[in-house]
């Protein structure tokens, strides 16, 4: 039974921590508010002006981080409990695969749905650029043997022109080798993005927990403070960035992919093939030149877009959580630099 | 067998007349559909943000301002009633704080408007020096688009990289693929003189190689020039669609003890990238296409590297003469385009970072300053 309920409790720790640590924190705030009060009056009977002094003093400090706790029970019931979905969604920030109804309307939820999808793109993005490069070696070579034909029309054997139109360069098939590597290489990053973004509920939990408790007693303070700080940049400002920021890829390659991944995807990739071979450029044209531009700004668009999402959203995130943490926990605590590390990796 | 082959030959003949360049562009409405000024177009949306024009940042963040001053007031009425003196001095400690980021805001704001003066006379002067190094009767065919507000001076970097760039790379992907097809079918071009197969056969076009070669890093050069082109298009599209937020939490944390260097940082990032980052890339977009406008610089189109353009013309002394000079021109246009370019990204991002840390420094936040881990992985990653 206790097993069950120790389960139940660190589970629920996980889901709705703010459920555990507001009262572990209140009790423990009680407790030392309990032992200052005794010091107050021990130093009343003992006549003992100055720690009554510093009792007093240390008492309204501990008044004062229940009202950090305070608001930041405020603060979490407000993550929990926000509809983050509605409010992406109102703003069309929101992808069309987070909008079903399966996906939370929490914070987290949102931002793990975001990233989740944009992996998924990824995915897609390379499938088709692999796609792309296979129908291209489709596209046969033609061979004119005039040897042969000579042979076959006078029986002399072995005197002509042969050649050979190979109408796909190799360099196209090169550019989409390269581009699958480097998304895949790249993937890694937004793949390590989506662990640590499984893990803010979790960070947020523990360092606020830790961060609220440590900084009700005098020695851990400022050690509290830095806690509070990781927590908040972690659990709080990183999820946030990530429905921003992938919010506004997401949604733009949903409405690009609507463009070029239909029915059309298969005739608009031949008529790029076809377009550039020489001998059936114009002559075999299946789309018109708006549908084109319009399937090509499509393409490009997406494209631009997995760009940015793989290779400048993530450091952008990391540098903003990073300048949050340093700066947030230098005011409240001591200095913390969670990226030195990640940074010297780099 | 033999009317095939005629057949065969004739659709290629035919085929080869045609120019598909001028469909391999993307669309005149890319760019005002990637910086929308709200709403979603294009499936791009700054709503959120409410980027597209100064006054519209200009109210929301003067419009936090006065949340706080009203937050302030209500917490020095509560420290009169309760006679709480601590609670009226750090009220009288706060107040002039919310007026310092009035004095902030404007002073951002008026250093957009002299920014956008700022822009047009650098391009002009850029405009001004093309000219005298050209022949100096070009006139100028491309002008400085004024600024008037946040989205003309995006939109104008973005039709610059798109109409000037990356169009002009797919025209000469195009171009190149071409040549890249009509230099390896005459490569494979065999002679065979060998009577009962005892003889000699021999390949004479062999020899366009190294030119082959040299198409080939040409291609991968305009493949790096859209790349880099339209990525920094979108990380632009990212900054103005999202940055705008950072003023918005920057003046809002600034007005608080605890949050006060955080939002510090964060007024910081929003005026070095939002403002100051395009202001330094658009002189270098406008030069770019004024170089090329100013020096008459043709591109060329594809027809003159089709097969029917060589058959038509002289195809064997056409590979050996001209079109191959214009190859190896061209080649080296396609370098030092993509090269000014990225010339230009670097200054910008550069100076956009010093200037962050600079202003980190004076907002007090640690984490700008020079030589912060924030400050350095964001060097590091650029």
């Amino acid at each position: 039974m206790i097993q069950g309920i120790m389960l139940q409790t660190v589970t629920q720790f996980v889901t709705s921590p703010y459920i555990i640590w507001f009262p572990i924190v209140m009790i423990a705030a009680l407790a030392i508010i309990g032992v200052l009060a005794m010091m107050y009056m021990l130093s009343t009977f003992a006549g003992r002006g100055d720690l009554r002094a510093w009792s007093r003093v240390k008492i309204y400090e501990i008044l004062l981080s229940v009202v950090l706790v305070l608001l930041f029970f405020a603060l979490a019931v407000t993550l929990f409990g926000f509809d983050f979905k509605g409010l992406f969604g109102s703003v069309g920030l929101l992808p069309t695969a987070c909008k079903d109804a399966s996906v939370a309307t929490d914070l987290f939820s949102v931002a793990m749905c975001n990233l989740h999808q944009f992996n998924n793109n990824i995915l897609t993005l390379n499938f088709m650029t692999y796609y792309a490069g296979l129908s291209a070696t489709f596209v046969p070579s033609l061979k004119i043997n005039g040897t042969a034909l000579i042979e076959h029309l006078t029986l002399i054997q072995g005197i002509g022109v042969d050649d050979t139109l190979v109408p796909i360069p190799a360099f196209v098939n090169n550019f989409l080798g390269y581009l699958i590597d480097i998304m895949y290489s790249a993937y890694v990053l937004s793949q390590v993005q989506l662990l640590l973004l499984g893990a803010s509920l979790l960070l947020f939990s523990l360092f606020m927990a830790i961060g609220l408790i440590a900084r009700i007693f005098v020695i851990t303070r400022s050690f509290g403070g830095s806690m509070i700080a990781l927590g908040a940049g972690l659990g709080v400002v990183y999820p946030l960035l990530v429905c921003m920021t992938y919010g506004y890829v997401n949604v733009g390659m949903d409405y690009n992919a609507g463009i070029f991944v239909t029915s059309t995807m298969s005739l608009a990739i031949t008529t790029l093939i076809v377009s550039m071979v020489p001998f059936f450029s114009g002559a075999v044209l299946p789309m018109g030149v708006a549908a084109f531009q319009q399937w090509l700004s499509g393409v490009l668009t997406y494209f631009g877009l997995a760009a940015a999402g793989l290779l400048f959203v993530p450091f952008l995130n990391f540098a903003i959580v990073d300048v949050f943490v340093i700066d947030f926990s230098k005011a409240i605590g001591e200095k913390v630099d969670f990226m030195k590390l990640l940074t010297n990796v780099i | 067998m033999r009317n095939l082959a005629l057949a065969v030959l004739v659709f290629l003949v035919i085929g080869a007349s045609a120019n598909a360049s001028s469909i391999l562009n993307l669309p005149a409405s890319f760019c005002p559909g990637m910086f929308p000024s709200n709403g979603l177009t294009n499936g791009m949306t700054t709503s959120f943000s409410a980027a597209g024009t100064y006054t519209g940042l200009l109210g929301i963040a003067l419009l936090i301002v006065l949340m706080v001053f009203s937050a302030l007031g209500i917490v020095y009425a509560f420290g009169y009633a309760l006679n709480m003196e601590s609670l009226k001095a750090f009220t009288r400690t706060e107040v002039p704080e919310s007026v310092f980021n009035v004095i902030l805001i404007c002073l951002v704001f008026s250093g957009v408007a002299f920014a956008g003066g700022a822009i047009a006379f650098v391009a002009n002067l850029g405009l001004v020096g093309i000219e005298s190094i050209s022949s100096g009767s070009a006139a100028p065919t491309i002008a400085p688009v004024p600024i008037t507000s946040t989205r003309d001076i995006y939109i104008a970097i973005c039709s610059s990289y798109i109409d000037h760039g990356v169009n002009v790379a797919l025209d000469n992907l195009l171009t190149t693929s071409l040549t890249a097809f009509t230099l390896k079918s005459l490569m494979t071009f065999k002679v065979n003189m060998a009577p009962s197969w005892f003889g000699v056969s021999f390949q004479p076009f062999m020899g366009t190689m190294p030119i082959s070669n040299l198409i080939a890093m040409q291609a991968g050069m305009f493949d790096a020039m859209v790349g880099l082109l339209i990525g920094v298009t979108f990380m632009l599209y990212l900054i103005y669609s999202i940055f705008p937020l950072f003023l918005y939490v920057g003046v809002l944390l600034r007005s608080f003890p605890w949050t006060r260097s955080a939002g510090g940082a964060f007024i910081a990032l929003f005026i070095s990238f939002y403002i100051i980052f395009p202001a330094l890339l658009y002189p270098f977009s406008l030069y770019m296409q004024n170089v090329y406008a100013a020096l008459g610089v043709s591109t060329g189109g594809p027809a003159g590297f089709s097969l029917y353009g060589m058959l038509a013309a002289a195809p064997l002394s056409g590979m050996a003469g001209d079109a191959m000079l214009a190859e190896i021109s061209g080649f080296a246009q396609t370098v030092s385009y993509t090269a000014i370019q990225f010339l230009g990204l670097v200054i910008a991002f550069v100076v956009a970072l010093d200037l962050m840390g600079s202003l980190g420094d004076l907002l007090g936040a640690p984490s700008l300053s020079s030589g912060a881990h924030a400050n350095m992985l964001l060097k590091r990653v650029i």
